[in-house]
């Protein structure tokens, strides 16, 4: 952890109110360095969108951060002020969702939700936020923006719906995006475009971006470094070259074998590599290592003690008996 | 031996307040017994309305349904229900597709009670050596829907599908609510129940990589029209129309070395701002 970092998150941990014993982010540590892109990867429940919600002050009225920093340049987020925060999203960190037909507000047209935007961090009169709109609708790819500009979020498509929401994370030229999921809810040929024009986005405004996503082939082709979460832990983080060429973490290397992979067909045998048994319940979880009872290395060891954060190589992982998979088909 | 089923010039479209949407047109494809043909397409290209017409639960306009040689389009609902239990479907969300008032043995059973198959008994057992083959313990099966997770609710919702035994089993975004890891269990407990079975699926889905290990043919659907069929692989490595170029193009490969590819767009006729129709 350094002065160059824009983010960093230090042992994070969230919890419901009022329940001690039970945690959603059980001492969760990244950080993300401006400019790059950081996947954040993991099956739901994982924590992951929690930890993103966390950072803007946003968590859900029944959860809360029990204890972590969370810096922002190297000073700690003001995420429990609200007034504060305010001054923060929109204007350093932007925010994508997974379904941009809940991030828009269905009785205000495109162009007013933009400008809200614009005009809450920038003091400039309504006319000339108008303009920034349209110049924004056009830069992230939208037909004719200035009929667009007009329109209600119900009369455009998904694909362009998101490009919206894009927009209005953009608006303000922010040096972090957070983007959850921002693809999920869209066609594969749609999400190549909002792929294509996240990375546009990022090359020329020099933003960083959190993506979110349970998509291997997204974070793939779209990150520089990958962490990787289950059941409220990290598990593993490495860069996307080295995650992807030696997994570490027996659950990294189940989710790349479970993940289809196109022209590569199996000879006989199932379809598709499959990981045994299912996520823990939080409030149920079992002792030990999280992923334990799914795990095709589990020891004794792995029962008692929670294998701590560590660095094998490259790569920093959670598990006692990490180690690379020869066979990752 | 005729096909399992046989779709021929297959139309259905709906009136909306902006016209008339013609949803499938014209499709024809055959299914022999015991395969499995992947329907692919992106939302709006009719596939799930093509499932419907097959089922009997959307009204169609033109073509015909042949299931094991019997014709069952066109049918009234008295007469198409002795063919229901040859063809039963799987949902996507098997969160809504389950009552969550029943317990898991009434909606194992459900189908065989309305059939009328066997006897209390026989139904009985029946359903605890479903629960059992679908990897459900069989003392679960006084529970509710809630109490398990999206993976098992789908097991449940196989369970129910394969009660009567049918001849094709249509599975509509079976996997597309669940995660990755949960998603392979089902595609191979689906490809494991085939062979026991000896039943088809038709498998709709938007994800073609998903596929590409799973089904022995593949069709591409597109705007209402099936656009391309072939073998799996040979769709994957040799695709012959230019929308089934761009799918295939768009899917990002979970391979850093691979670079980003989609840059191909196809005229998208969905836009939908200033549409008139």
């Amino acid at each position: 952890m350094n002065g160059t970092n824009l983010l960093d998150i230090r042992d994070l941990r969230v919890s419901p109110r009022g329940m001690t014993e039970t945690a959603i982010l059980r001492g969760v540590t990244f950080s993300v360095a401006p400019g790059e892109t950081l996947a954040v990867v993991g099956e739901s429940g994982c924590g992951k969108s929690m930890a993103s919600l966390a950072v803007m002050g946003l968590l859900p009225p029944g959860l809360e951060r029990r204890s972590g920093d969370i810096l922002f340049r190297g000073e700690p987020l003001p995420v429990d002020d609200n007034t504060a925060m305010r001054k923060v999203r929109g204007r350093r960190i932007g925010m994508v969702f997974q379904e941009p037909m809940a991030a828009l507000n269905p009785v205000y047209t495109i162009g007013h939700q933009v400008a809200e935007v614009i005009l809450e961090h920038e003091d400039i009169s309504a006319a000339e936020a108008r303009l920034r709109v349209v110049e924004l609708l056009r830069e992230v790819g939208l037909p004719s923006p200035d009929r667009i500009i007009d329109e209600y979020p119900h009369r455009l498509s998904g694909g362009q719906r998101q490009r919206v929401v894009i927009a209005m994370a953009l608006a303000c030229k922010p040096d972090l995006l957070i983007a959850d999921e921002p693809t999920t809810a869209l066609d594969v040929t749609v999400q190549a475009q909002i792929m294509r024009l996240l990375k546009r986005a990022q090359n020329e405004l020099g933003i960083a971006i959190i993506l979110i996503t349970h998509n291997l082939g997204l974070v793939a082709q779209m990150a520089d470094r990958v962490v990787v979460m289950y059941a409220g832990h990290k598990v593993e983080e490495a860069s996307v070259q080295t995650l992807f060429a030696s997994p570490q973490h027996p659950y990294t290397q189940g989710l790349l074998r479970a993940t289809p992979r196109p022209g590569r067909r199996r000879a006989g045998g199932k379809p598709l590599e499959e990981i045994p048994g299912m996520v823990p319940a939080i409030t149920d979880p079992p002792s030990g290592c999280r992923f334990r009872p799914r795990c095709p290395r589990a020891t004794r060891e792995c029962e008692t003690v929670h294998p701590a954060v560590r660095q094998v190589g490259d790569t920093i992982v959670a598990c006692h008996h990490p180690g690379r998979l020869e066979a990752v088909q | 031996m005729s096909p399992l089923l046989k779709v021929s010039d297959l139309h259905c479209s709906f009136d909306t307040t902006r016209g008339k949407v013609h949803a499938v047109r014209g499709v024809s494809f055959e299914m022999q017994r015991g395969e499995t043909l992947a329907l692919v397409g992106e939302s709006g290209c009719g596939k799930t309305t093509l499932a419907r017409c097959i089922l009997g639960l959307q009204k169609i306009e033109s073509g015909d349904v042949m299931l094991d040689g019997q014709t069952v389009s066109g049918l009234s609902r008295r007469q198409l229900r002795p063919h229901r239990a040859a063809m039963q479907c799987v949902f996507q969300d098997p969160f809504s597709s389950l009552n969550p008032r029943k317990r898991v043995e009434t909606l194992i059973r459900e189908p065989l009670d309305l059939h009328g198959v066997g006897t209390v008994a026989e139904r009985r057992k029946t359903v605890l050596e479903l629960m059992e083959r679908v990897g459900l313990r069989p003392d679960w099966s006084r529970r509710f829907p809630h109490e398990f997770s999206g993976g098992q609710r789908q097991r449940i919702g196989i369970a129910r599908a394969l009660a009567l035994r049918p001849k094709l089993i249509i599975c509509d975004e079976p996997v597309s609510a669940l995660d990755v890891s949960v998603q392979a269990q089902i595609i191979n407990l689906l490809y494991e129940l085939q062979r026991d079975f000896e039943v088809s699926y038709l498998f709709i889905t938007h994800d073609l990589t998903l596929v590409e290990n799973f089904a022995d043919r593949v069709a591409i659907m597109y705007l209402g029209q099936i656009v391309e069929v072939g073998k799996a692989g040979e769709i994957w490595r040799n695709p012959q129309h230019e929308f089934t170029r761009t799918l295939i193009e768009a899917i990002p490969v979970a391979d850093p070395n691979v670079p980003m590819r989609g840059t191909r767009t196809f005229c998208d006729a969905r836009v939908t701002v200033g549409g008139s129709s």
